[in-house]
């Protein structure tokens, strides 16, 4: 993939690397003011960002296999 | 008619793989994993229910109010309730993509038919053991639906009252009640595993697990639906009353909608005649491979004085048509010579693919009506070059 595109793709995997941030704050504070479904439901947000991180990368050509 | 509608969805289905693969990178398509995904759902269901059965009471008395002490006094048990709740939507959304998408794609014909009847079983299986699980709670939804399918059952011809009673414990709802709902959620649930080893023993490569962008997709869309819509509970079922009307789970109670039209022996009988449909899918339309315009080939055959034992085409076959025994006596040729095993077809098993004759570096197999102008006409319809342009 080219430079500029790849930098793109890795720019929107580190936005999504901060939003799982603010979902780890979410979850804390969930758990801290006992509002469980807030804390379950940042979780499954953070899960997704994961989820879309790694294909990012790997349309970034990133990938632990060679 | 038939067949060309079949032709368009297969169309479709390809076309639809296509468009998913300019958005995904071809390994994390969701539809080449729409049986893993149904294992990664069930996993789910099956660790989600062994903590919900840790405080589950199946009486009368006490099942509504164990439920609803999970739901409101058990830490995250209102998430751990939600994901089951929509793991079982999840699983049975993934299991008819697969059943759609294996249809649409002729996957279920010639020695498929095995997987396709092992499927077809598996989707009875868990549509009981899904259908069983909103009786559990015992609300009023539960009273509804018990009411009704006792009224299928018991306007079944000559054992109606006797499957009736097997459903209930018993001539009524009596406290065996709920314990046989509970038997009826998790046996069929624990059949599943039996199921799907009779689902794969005869794939040698199947995917049975997601990759894991599906995995933490998968779980993480359970989390989010479980805190968004909470499942929760009606209000409690009351005996001798009738309430009317239920929220309804598609994917579980579409046959209890049904007999708002109709009977509901009648509901039950078009259900029987649906799966006794998909039980035939794979024998209707059969065309022999002369009709196809392709030639028979016939059953793969091994050249017993070329096979060096090596396995390739063991490993390589997608039916698990080939075995490896014992080699009886060494090959002829030089390769050969040493050979601790010799490959065998099980003509029953064998789909005349070729996929073996690929695999073996040997020349020990294959398919003895298969001549040269065959495999230049599967070459150009592969590659889609028109005929004439070959000379």
């Amino acid at each position: 993939m080219r430079g500029a595109a790849s930098a793109r793709l890795l720019a929107l995997a580190g936005f999504l690397a901060v939003l799982a941030l603010v979902c780890v704050a979410a979850m804390a504070y969930g758990e801290w003011s006992d509002r469980q479904l807030l804390s379950s439901g940042a979780l499954g947000v953070l899960l997704i960002l994961y989820a879309a991180m790694v294909v990012l990368f790997r349309r970034a050509g990133i990938t632990a296999e060679e | 008619m038939y067949r060309r509608l079949l032709l368009g969805l297969q169309s479709a289905t390809l076309r639809l793989d296509v468009g998913i693969q300019r958005i995904l990178p071809q390994d994390f398509n969701p539809l080449y994993y729409t049986g893993g995904l149904a294992n990664l759902f069930l996993t789910v269901l099956v660790v989600s229910g062994i903590l919900i059965f840790l405080y589950y009471e199946p009486s009368l008395e006490g099942a509504y109010a164990s439920v609803e002490f999970l739901t409101r006094d058990v830490p995250y048990g209102v998430v751990f309730r939600g994901i089951h709740r929509y793991a079982a939507d999840a699983y049975m959304v993934a299991i008819l993509l697969h059943l759609f998408r294996n249809w649409f794609t002729d996957r279920y014909r010639e020695a498929r038919d095995s997987q396709w009847l092992s499927g077809m079983v598996l989707l009875v299986f868990s549509g009981l053991a899904g259908f069983t699980g909103y009786l559990l709670v015992w609300d009023e939804r539960s009273q509804i639906l018990t009411s009704l399918t006792v009224q299928a059952l018991r306007s079944v011809p000559l054992v109606g009252g006797w499957l009736a009673g097997v459903f209930l414990g018993g001539p009524g709802v009596s406290d065996t009640t709920l314990p046989r709902f509970l038997f009826l959620h998790i046996g069929p649930a624990m059949a599943l595993y039996i199921l799907l080893w009779w689902h794969y023993v005869r794939l040698r490569h199947p995917k049975i697990w997601p990759p894991a962008v599906w995995v933490l997709f998968g779980i993480g869309l359970l989390f989010i639906l479980a805190s968004a819509l909470p499942a929760t509970s009606g209000r409690p079922a009351q005996p001798g009353a009738s309430p009317e009307g239920f929220p309804v789970d598609w994917f579980f109670l579409w046959p209890y909608v049904l007999a708002r039209w109709m009977a509901p022996g009648w509901a039950l009988a078009l259900v029987v005649a649906l799966v006794a449909y998909g039980m035939v899918i794979p024998y209707t339309l059969r065309e022999t491979p002369e009709e196809r315009g392709l030639r028979a080939l016939g059953q793969a055959v091994v050249v017993e004085e070329n096979c060096t034992g090596c396995e390739l085409c063991y490993y390589d076959c997608p039916y698990n048509a080939i075995y490896m025994v014992p080699s009886p006596a060494p090959g002829k040729s030089r390769a050969a010579a040493n050979r601790k095993l010799l490959a065998v077809v099980v003509d029953s098993r064998c789909v005349e693919c070729g996929i073996c004759i690929g695999a073996c570096p040997f020349e020990a197999l294959e398919l003895p009506r298969m001549l040269d102008r065959d495999v230049q006409q599967r070459i150009l319809r592969g590659a889609q070059v028109p005929a004439a342009a070959v000379t």
